[in-house]
C-alpha cells in the first residue's frame, strides 16, 4: 500500500501540472498562485489574464501571447519561452532561470528584480523593458534588441550581449566589462551615472 | 477586457477608415511622383515609439540604405495615434512598415525594427519580387 502510494505520489510530482489549475484559468482568465509546472500550453492566447505567482516550471509556452499578462512572482525556470510574446507583460520578481526564451517578445515589460541565470534571450526584442534590480547572470543577450531598456542596479558582466542593438539604453549603477562598455558606447547608449567597466573575469 | 477594447478600437478605426487610393498624401505622393516604378514606403509609427525613432534616425540614414530607399520608394508616415489609417492595412505593434504600387496593393510588409544591413536585404528582396 505505501508502495502504491509512493508511486502515485512520484508520478504525480513528474507530471508536474494541475488540469484544474489549466481549466480555471482558460475559463476565468485568472489562476493566482496555480501549478502549470511541465504543462504544454504552447500557442495559447493568454494576453490581459492574471497569473500572478504561479509555477511555470518546465512549461511549454512556445508561440504563446501574454500580452499584457500580469505575471508577477511567477516561476519559469527551465520554461521554453521561443517567440513568446511578453509584451507590457509584469514579470516583476519572476524567476527566470535557464529559460529558453531565443526570439522572446519583452517590449516594454517590467522586469524589475527578475532573476535571468543561464538564460537564453537571444534574438529577443527588448525595447523598453525596465531590468531594474534585476540579478542578471551568464544570460545571452547576443543579437536581441535592447534599445531604450532600462539596467539600473545590475551586474552584466557575465552576460553576452555580443550584437546586441543598444541604442538608447539606459544603463545606472551597473558593471559591465571593457568590451561592452565599448560596444554600447558605439551603440549610443546612455551612461547615466556609476556605471563600471572591467576586466571580463575568466 | 483587453480584447473587448482592442475590438472596440478595430471597429471604429474600420469604420472611420478609407481606402489607401482615397488618402491624400498617397495620391500626392504618385501627382509628385515623375518615376511611377517607385513603390510607397508607409511606415506606422508614433511618437513614444524607440524602435520607430530607431528605424528613422539610425537604420533609414545608413548610406547603403538611404541611397536604395530613395532610388526604389517614396516614404509616406502614419503616426497611429494622430492619424487617419487607410482600410485594409491592419497592424500588430509599431513600426511596422507597408510597401504599395501605385495601384494602392500592398506587395510587402516589414514588422519591427532590425540593423541596417538584415533591413537592406528584406528591402532589396522585396523590390526584386515586385519587379
Amino acid at each position: 500500500m505505501k508502495l502504491l502510494l509512493f508511486s502515485i505520489a512520484i508520478s504525480l510530482t513528474l507530471y508536474g501540472y494541475d488540469q484544474m489549475d489549466i481549466d480555471k484559468l482558460l475559463k476565468d482568465e485568472e489562476c493566482k498562485v496555480c501549478d502549470f509546472s511541465n504543462a504544454d500550453l504552447s500557442g495559447i492566447d493568454l494576453s490581459g489574464f492574471d497569473i500572478q505567482e504561479s509555477d511555470f516550471q518546465n512549461a511549454n509556452l512556445e508561440n504563446s501571447n501574454l500580452f499584457m499578462t500580469e505575471l508577477e512572482g511567477c516561476n519559469f525556470q527551465g520554461a521554453n519561452l521561443q517567440n513568446t510574446i511578453f509584451w507590457k507583460a509584469n514579470l516583476q520578481f519572476s524567476n527566470l532561470t535557464n529559460v529558453k526564451a531565443k526570439r522572446a517578445n519583452f517590449k516594454g515589460a517590467n522586469l524589475q528584480n527578475s532573476t535571468l541565470k543561464n538564460s537564453d534571450l537571444s534574438y529577443s526584442i527588448s525595447w523598453k523593458a525596465d531590468f531594474t534590480d534585476a540579478s542578471i547572470d551568464t544570460t545571452d543577450f547576443s543579437n536581441s534588441e535592447l534599445g531604450d531598456a532600462k539596467f539600473y542596479h545590475n551586474d552584466i558582466s557575465s552576460s553576452n550581449l555580443k550584437g546586441a542593438i543598444l541604442w538608447q539604453t539606459k544603463f545606472k549603477d551597473t558593471t559591465l566589462t571593457f568590451e561592452q562598455c565599448n560596444d554600447a558606447k558605439k551603440e549610443e547608449a546612455l551612461f547615466l551615472e556609476n556605471v563600471i567597466c572591467q576586466k571580463k573575469e575568466q | 477586457m483587453i480584447k473587448i477594447f482592442f475590438l472596440f478600437i478595430l471597429m471604429v478605426s474600420s469604420i472611420c477608415a478609407m481606402q489607401i487610393t482615397q488618402d491624400l498624401s498617397f495620391q500626392n505622393v504618385y501627382k509628385n511622383n515623375q518615376n511611377n516604378e517607385k513603390l510607397v514606403l508607409m511606415l506606422y509609427s508614433a511618437e513614444t515609439c524607440p524602435q520607430c525613432a530607431y528605424m528613422k534616425q539610425k537604420v533609414f540614414k545608413d548610406i547603403e540604405v538611404k541611397k536604395f530607399m530613395d532610388k526604389q520608394f517614396v516614404i509616406l508616415e502614419k503616426d497611429v495615434n494622430k492619424d487617419n489609417l487607410p482600410q485594409g492595412f491592419d497592424y500588430f505593434g509599431i513600426p511596422t512598415m507597408f510597401f504599395i504600387n501605385k495601384e494602392g496593393n500592398q506587395v510587402g510588409k516589414i514588422i519591427g525594427s532590425s540593423r541596417a544591413k538584415p533591413f537592406l536585404q528584406q528591402i532589396q528582396n522585396i523590390v526584386k519580387e515586385n519587379r
